[in-house]
């Protein structure tokens, strides 16, 4: 197989380039394209990949100059699979890239979306940076080709890999976002949950200012501010108010929208309260914050929360 | 167009017109001050906030203004935390630095975290929101009498609900019962909600993919329409290949050249 797959290189290497014996200038790129793809697919089913990525190479190459992006980013994707099993994930970060673009470029946003989706989901767990840029990418490319029907898949993987690498401000603002892109797509039960999977992350993170700073933008929005949701998260904060633990277990164990939640932020719902924050500053600053703020104390409310947020951040560094 | 394709076609302008750009002048490898570099980048990075900020101020859409708002947290919770390292670290860099400068660099330190802190992020708004409800949960309704002013209404009779043992025994069973049917209503309540929340789900997953759905319609009308157009197409060019008059011409023709054939063959024999 692999002497085949050497012949055609060859064939096909000796059709791109100009020659006077068959009375040829250009490279004759649409002979050489199917040989380059079949020479590829043999180097891969022989089990020779550093071949068959550079015979994918080529072939992606001369698919580009034959105008097809799609066959391509076809081959590019091939290639980052190959270099996964080869365990080189900076390249497959890369050539991931590369196909998204070819499919932008031959207008099929989707498929570009959804290639960096894969590519993301793929680097998860060996290299968390570039899949999170992948992510981001992703959820650029639907946001302003905006299929935002085909983004919800890439936005929960998101949100459940931030969670798990517990970039908690991260995770909170992607989850922002699914808010938005749902209320654009008028669906008001994955808006609500959205915005109340955003609250429970705070309070994992033990950031109570910052919860509480969430729940009041999510509370603005009409759609949010009578649903059960708002009351569960209403009466979660009053729990951590009284400072109580059992009272917050108890309640995440009655109140079922929590567990309807998605299953990585249900997860962290039911283990609450973390053990690991502290529980007394989170309901002093809440004490503060709930009660209706007369008008002289305003400004000394806003720098005491100020003051207390400070000390939460060094806390958390 | 989407975004993508004007980024695409600015960088083919710009890489066709590259060698008319003024050449880019190169920062100096060495500078005297190392902090003040990071302090204007710091002070770059927390300008972009601000216009941020104010952009959000402008915002209509409140659920916009939401994911705005949790943005511009987040970049300042990295400013605080990396840019403020990254500052300390460099406070005792560069040539000449004595107690003085490292003071002033500690102040201008302390002045951009204030700075930081000051971006406006949701944190000043006015009244705390609170769900409330509509209703009054747990509001007995008073009971209705029909009928309330006749002699021969039971309720304006003496002695009509007065209590006998009967009727305690008979409370106390209701009492019971209604508790009993409490729990079961409970149970069937988080059952409902569970369903409640499922179909909300399928509804809004069959509600997303509408969309979806219409393009892939749209597509294959379009496929649907270039197959129709290459199949009258082939058969166009078939028809000109082969129609049956030229075959008949090709025959007549044939069976013409091998009769000259024959006699001349016949004639030399």
């Amino acid at each position: 197989m692999e002497k085949e797959a050497k012949e055609l290189m060859k064939k096909a290497k000796g059709l791109t380039v100009p020659s006077l014996l068959e009375f040829r200038i250009k490279p004759d790129w649409e002979a050489a394209a199917p040989l380059l793809d079949k020479a590829a697919l043999l180097y891969k089913q022989a089990g020779n990949l550093e071949k068959a990525v550079e015979a994918y190479e080529r072939a992606a190459y001369a698919q580009e100059r034959l105008g097809s992006q799609w066959h391509s980013g076809k081959h590019y994707e091939v290639i980052a699979e190959l270099c996964r099993k080869l365990e080189q994930p900076e390249r497959v970060g890369h050539y991931f890239k590369l196909a998204a673009d070819a499919y932008m470029q031959c207008g099929k946003p989707t498929t570009a979306g959804e290639c960096l989706f894969r590519g993301a989901r793929v680097l998860e767990d060996v290299d968390a940076d570039t899949a999170l840029k992948l992510y981001y990418d992703s959820l650029d490319v639907y946001e302003s080709s905006e299929k935002d029907a085909y983004s919800v898949d890439a936005f929960r993987h998101a949100i459940a890999f931030l969670l798990r690498q517990e970039l908690w401000a991260d995770a909170v603002e992607v989850q922002m976002r699914f808010g938005v892109v749902s209320e654009k797509n008028n669906a008001r039960h994955s808006q609500n949950k959205a915005y109340l999977g955003a609250v429970v992350t705070w309070l994992w993170a033990g950031d109570a200012e910052k919860a509480w700073m969430t729940f009041q933008d999510a509370m603005a929005v009409d759609a949010f501010a009578h649903t059960e949701e708002a009351f569960a998260a209403d009466a979660l904060f009053e729990a951590y108010r009284n400072n109580d633990t059992d009272a917050i277990q108890a309640l995440v164990k009655s109140k079922s929208q929590f567990k309807h939640l998605d299953h990585c932020v249900a997860k962290l719902v039911q283990r609450l309260p973390n053990p690991g924050c502290r529980m007394r500053r989170m309901a002093r600053k809440l004490k503060k914050l709930m009660v209706e703020p007369e008008e002289e104390d305003e400004g000394q409310e806003g720098e005491e929360g100020e003051g207390g947020g400070r000390h939460g951040e060094e806390d958390l560094l | 167009m989407s975004i993508y394709d004007l980024i695409q076609r600015t960088n083919i302008i710009l890489k066709k017109y590259e060698k008319y750009d003024a050449p880019i002048k190169t920062r100096g490898a060495k500078t005297d001050d190392p902090f003040m570099e990071e302090y204007q980048e710091v002070e770059a990075e927390l300008e972009k906030l601000l216009e941020a900020a104010s952009d959000v101020a402008l915002e209509q859409n409140r659920a916009l203004v939401a994911a705005k708002n949790a943005e511009i947290r987040r970049a300042k919770n990295v400013l605080l935390t990396e840019a403020v390292q990254a500052l300390e670290k460099k406070v005792k860099k560069g040539k000449g630095v004595n107690k003085q400068i490292i003071a002033d660099r500690q102040q201008k330190i302390k002045e951009m975290i204030e700075k930081i802190y000051a971006v406006p992020d949701g944190m000043s708004m006015a009244a705390s929101r609170r769900p409330t409800r509509n209703y009054q949960k747990g509001k007995k309704a008073e009971a209705v009498y029909i009928n309330g002013e006749f002699e021969s209404n039971p309720a304006n009779q003496d002695g009509y609900y007065a209590h006998t043992e009967a009727t305690q025994a008979f409370e106390k069973e209701w009492a019971e019962a209604k508790k009993k049917q409490d729990q079961q209503l409970d149970r069937i309540e988080a059952g409902v909600v569970t369903l409640g929340d499922m179909a909300r789900n399928i509804g809004e997953e069959v509600d997303r993919q509408n969309p979806i759905i219409d393009d892939i319609e749209q597509q294959m009308d379009k496929v649907t329409n270039n197959l129709k157009t290459n199949n009258q197409k082939l058969s166009g060019v078939l028809k000109n290949m082969r129609s049956s008059r030229n075959f008949c011409v090709d025959i007549i023709l044939i069976t013409v050249l091998l009769a000259i054939g024959a006699y001349i063959y016949a004639m030399f024999m």
